[in-house]
């Protein structure tokens, strides 16, 4: 994103939670990439819309959401977004995510234990009953689910 | 520094088996009410039960209770103690 207009300094440090294969290109290199194809640069404004829509509700839910909720909105779009309900996530990382102490994520987790909508080991978080998880999520999960965001917005990514 | 251990008990206890590591007695009593007040944010109620039934117990490494917290004093419109 910040790359966009070339090297320059970077507002934010971005923390990879999830191992998996990553592409990597020069801030400088990707600028001249966007600016001298307009499909890519086109791309790249909706997605950036679509990155900001999805920042101002977790945002807001952050201010008025409950930590289950929260918990069970986080669990899922990590879920979404690796595309498996297998997570390799520490609680310290889910507690940094949703800005509590790691007691409470250990206690909200244990809590989605109880109801059997989890099970999880160290470092090691499975998603067993997605459909109660998600009625159990607040509704940011829902406005910004990846396949539908951009539908909502009138964007087509 | 010692471990402490933040169980959240109605008829059963969850457990916080990991623990944390704080300096002493008085960091465990902040620590309590601030995972208290995390919990209880915007909740009205827990695991469809209401606060007044669950009950914060801090443990030390042995499982000797330290102290208790009323989770219904972190209720969202009480008076946080």
């Amino acid at each position: 994103m910040q790359g966009r207009f070339g090297t320059r300094f970077s507002f934010t440090r971005a923390i990879a939670q999830i191992g998996g294969r990553f592409s990597v290109i020069g801030a400088g290199r990707f600028a001249v990439l966007v600016d001298g194809n307009a499909a890519v640069s086109n791309l790249f404004s909706r997605y950036s819309e679509v990155l900001l829509a999805e920042a101002q509700q977790i945002a807001a839910c952050n201010a008025v959401h409950n930590g289950v909720s929260r918990l069970a909105r986080c669990l899922l779009q990590s879920a979404d977004r690796i595309g498996s309900d297998e997570l390799r996530m520490t609680q310290e990382t889910l507690a940094e995510m949703l800005g509590v102490r790691r007691t409470t994520v250990t206690l909200l987790a244990q809590a989605l234990k109880e109801k059997g909508l989890i099970r999880y080991s160290r470092g090691h978080l499975v998603i067993t009953n997605r459909k109660s998880l998600e009625s159990t999520a607040c509704e940011c999960y829902h406005a910004v689910h990846h396949d539908r965001l951009p539908v909502t917005l009138g964007i087509k990514l | 520094m010692p471990m402490y251990y933040f169980h959240l008990y109605d008829d059963a206890p969850l457990r916080d088996d990991d623990g944390t590591e704080l300096i002493n007695l008085a960091a465990a009593h902040d620590h309590a009410a601030g995972v208290a007040r995390e919990l209880t944010f915007k909740s009205a109620d827990f695991m469809q039960e209401k606060w007044s039934k669950w009950t914060m117990r801090v443990h030390d490494h042995e499982g000797t209770e330290l102290f208790s917290l009323a989770m219904s004093d972190f209720e969202p419109g009480n008076h946080n103690p």
